[in-house]
């Protein structure tokens, strides 16, 4: 009688643990409560949210109602957390982007360029970049009749880093150096100058002109993932002189990449970029 | 967007507002080499084109300007100091320089600058009035937008 009396004792002990046990995983499996139908008493769900389900009497029916609001995926967060402990490898990727403000600009403004480049990510933070342009201008000012042209490359080299915290998420805010240098011809015309005293005219017709220029750039930028391989991304740039090497009736007024010559100048970019 | 429109619409002239081009003489006493403020009255004309004044009887000037000839690689100027007494004597001063265009920006008109590559001056009689050119020396032989003295001429009494 006493045996059997234990062996009732524990078979009891053994049933509840069991239920506690399924409801423990079932919290500890979705974050939220999981209404558990355990028993033949039905008891009508409320608005109120109910953060347990062990203090209900094992003889409790609950009816199962739908999850309101954002569920809480436990997979997402395992998935995130695996991949914060993965190593970014040293060369994380490639990409090649272009200026599209460049291009509008050299359609509608006196100047503008067509620029591309190519850069190489290294372990998310650092970014060596190349980049190479074509500067054009064909503008004749309206008050003077001064005609200036020009066509000719340039060509940038510099490395970027990333600020970002959140390095996985193809996001990034950049800071950066560059420096830069182009070689290159412009024709100047206009009309002739009339000497104010004796008023003998003399030509202003100027072809071939021979030009150079040396120059840094600060850079701050911002990019975000939009699909993929594909960024867009935008870049201010603060771009200080170096060394010009003038032609022989002066300093060219467009310099290939530079923009106007002046000691410094501020200039932007607007990228579109593919991970390659 | 924003920084395309503003570098499309936001433009400004950078022309410089001192944008007279002249040759500026200093003179001088040729003993002392200190500068000289004229007694006499000087007037200065181009050589060989009639009626044409550079400088119309200025008084008490230490130094004048004259603006240079842009298609011509002399300018003669003819230095003419009459006294209080109206006792005019002229010197002759010859000025070789190269000339070249001047290109700022497309928004500027342009213009010509000089370089001076000699000079050369006559002195009259002694007689003929109370002042005359000693010599001619080059301080600064670009002309351009600069108000900088270019050359300066040393003169003595006539009866020196």
């Amino acid at each position: 009688m006493r045996t059997l009396k234990i062996i009732a004792f524990v078979c009891a002990l053994l049933t509840m643990s069991g239920g506690w046990l399924s409801a423990s995983a079932q919290v500890s499996a979705d974050g939220v409560n999981v209404p558990v139908a355990a028993t033949d008493t039905v008891v009508p769900a409320t608005d109120e949210p109910e953060y347990t389900t062990s203090a209900l009497p094992p003889d409790t029916l609950v009816e199962a109602k739908p999850v309101r609001g954002i569920k809480y995926d436990p997979s997402q967060d395992a998935a995130l957390g695996i991949a914060g402990q993965k190593p970014i490898p040293l060369l994380a990727g490639c990409s090649v982007m272009g200026d599209l403000a460049g291009a509008v600009m050299a359609v509608v403004a006196p100047f503008g360029q067509f620029e591309a480049a190519f850069r190489v990510n290294l372990r998310e933070r650092y970014f060596p970049i190349f980049e190479m342009g074509w500067g054009i201008s064909d503008h004749t000012d309206e008050s003077t009749q001064i005609h200036y042209k020009t066509n000719a490359p340039y060509f940038r080299i510099g490395c970027d880093y990333n600020f970002a915290n959140d390095l996985y998420s193809g996001n990034r805010i950049f800071g950066g150096l560059r420096y830069a240098f182009t070689s290159f011809g412009c024709d100047i015309d206009g009309p002739d100058i009339e000497d104010p005293v004796w008023g003998t005219l003399t030509p202003m017709n100027f072809d071939g002109l021979r030009s150079r220029m040396h120059w840094v750039e600060l850079v701050f930028g911002l990019e975000a993932k939009i699909w993929s391989i594909f960024h867009v991304g935008w870049t201010a740039r603060y771009k200080i002189k170096l060394r010009n090497n003038p032609t022989e009736i002066g300093n060219p007024w467009y310099v290939p990449g530079y923009g106007r010559n002046k000691y410094h100048v501020f200039s932007g970019t607007f990228n579109l970029i593919f991970d390659i | 967007m924003g920084l395309l429109t503003c570098a499309v619409s936001c433009t400004n002239l950078d022309c410089p507002l001192d944008n007279v081009v002249a040759l500026t003489c200093g003179l001088y006493d040729a003993e002392s080499h200190g500068s000289l403020t004229l007694a006499d009255t000087l007037t200065v004309s181009a050589g060989g084109i009639k009626d044409t004044v550079l400088l119309n009887s200025a008084q008490g000037i230490s130094s004048f300007e004259v603006q240079m000839r842009q298609a011509s690689l002399c300018d003669t100027l003819l230095l003419c100091f009459t006294d209080s007494l109206s006792n005019s004597a002229t010197d002759t001063l010859f000025v070789g320089h190269s000339n070249t265009v001047h290109f700022e920006s497309v928004d500027c008109p342009a213009t010509v600058f000089h370089r001076i590559e000699d000079v050369g001056w006559t002195s009259h009689d002694s007689s003929a009035g109370h002042i005359t050119i000693d010599s001619v020396a080059i301080v600064r032989q670009v002309v351009n937008y600069e108000n900088v003295e270019h050359l300066r001429i040393y003169l003595r009494a006539a009866d020196n």
